[in-house]
């Protein structure tokens, strides 16, 4: 798909989307306020989206047993636990990467 | 001793640009890693400025997905732009009409995060030019870093499953998101959701599973509050 005018139609949209996400309250301040409703739903979808977003990525997409072994499940585990003691965006990723590299390496 | 006001907001950037910058190479590897020339690829990191969209098009657009899938996939992440820019807006209100349109592209979550912490602290900060220093100096690293990513996608072999960060990242920034208990009951349902409905084409379960997340953490939170007795 990437290099047709589908693709750049896409970008150009997403681009468009986001800017105006962006931009809408630096430019009806003082009109509209923030929905009640909004402002209760919003704090939900990072941590819903990004959570759907990780599982099909260790788990594969027919998780079964067997998905256990996987040296991405073990990977991610230490990932997690790294997230959860330091916060540290890098030392997540390291310490993941480098735990699914060395198993790679040793089985 | 009288910095301006925009170096303080870069300065301020400073540590947190070490989980900025593995992020954004992770976006640019993923660029190159769906099938993006390096033009396509740094060009819509410049259009989109956005990590976690970026991240979701880019493997959207590799299985190949339906347009309207990924564009609403990814607007769905970016709606939380809409909560910084209501709180942006009331201090970039006196500033002219290039520093609101420079202020609301440049808007991140970093920059935002870090100029509501500085009004904290320091309530008489000139917050305009605060957050537009700290808000433009995150917009540069991280089109550097992503184009260190799309350089470091296109010289790796993929023995090393360089992919494998992308979902790394994504845990990285949900854990710091689950503070409460019903942000943790949102990202477990729509977890166990997301893998129970992951074989479903068009990234469907995707869909289903941020839906039952959100709605599940609000049914939570309500059931608190009664029992709470509010």
């Amino acid at each position: 798909m990437t290099g047709t005018t589908q693709f750049w139609l896409l970008i150009a949209a997403l681009g468009a989307g986001t800017f105006l996400l962006r931009y809408l309250f630096f430019f009806v301040f003082g009109r509209y306020e923030v929905p009640g409703v909004v402002k209760t739903i919003l704090p939900f979808i990072p941590a819903s989206a990004l959570s759907a977003l990780v599982m099909p990525k260790v788990f594969g997409s027919c998780p079964s047993m067997a998905t256990l072994l996987d040296p991405r499940v073990a990977a991610w585990v230490i990932a997690m636990i790294v997230a959860w003691r330091t916060r540290n965006i890098f030392l997540t990723i390291a310490g993941g990467m480098i735990t699914l590299w060395s198993l790679h390496a040793l089985l | 001793m009288n910095t301006s006001p925009y170096l303080k907001g870069a300065r301020a950037m400073l540590p947190i640009m070490m989980g900025v910058i593995p992020m954004s190479v992770v976006t640019g590897v993923a660029a190159v890693n769906c099938g993006m020339t390096t033009t396509e690829a740094l060009l819509s990191s410049v259009i989109m400025y956005a990590a976690a969209a970026q991240l979701v098009a880019y493997e959207m657009i590799g299985n190949g997905a339906d347009m309207v899938l990924i564009f609403s996939a990814a607007i769905v992440l970016n709606l939380r732009f809409l909560l910084y820019s209501a709180g942006m807006a009331p201090h970039m209100r006196d500033a002219g009409w290039a520093k609101r349109l420079a202020g609301a592209y440049c808007l991140s979550d970093q920059a935002y995060g870090i100029t509501m912490v500085q009004l904290q602290k320091e309530p008489k900060t000139d917050t305009a030019r605060f957050y537009l220093g700290a808000a433009l100096f995150m917009w540069v690293i991280y089109q550097c870093a992503a184009a260190l990513g799309v350089f470091l996608g296109r010289s790796i072999s993929p023995d090393l499953s360089l992919d494998f960060a992308v979902p790394l990242t994504f845990s990285a920034l949900v854990v710091p998101l689950m503070g409460t208990p019903e942000l943790r009951v949102a990202a477990i349902t729509s977890a166990i959701t997301a893998l129970w409905f992951a074989d479903l084409p068009g990234n469907a379960g995707f869909f289903i599973a941020t839906f039952s997340g959100i709605t599940a953490g609000m049914l939570f939170r309500e059931y608190g509050k009664r029992r709470n007795g509010r």
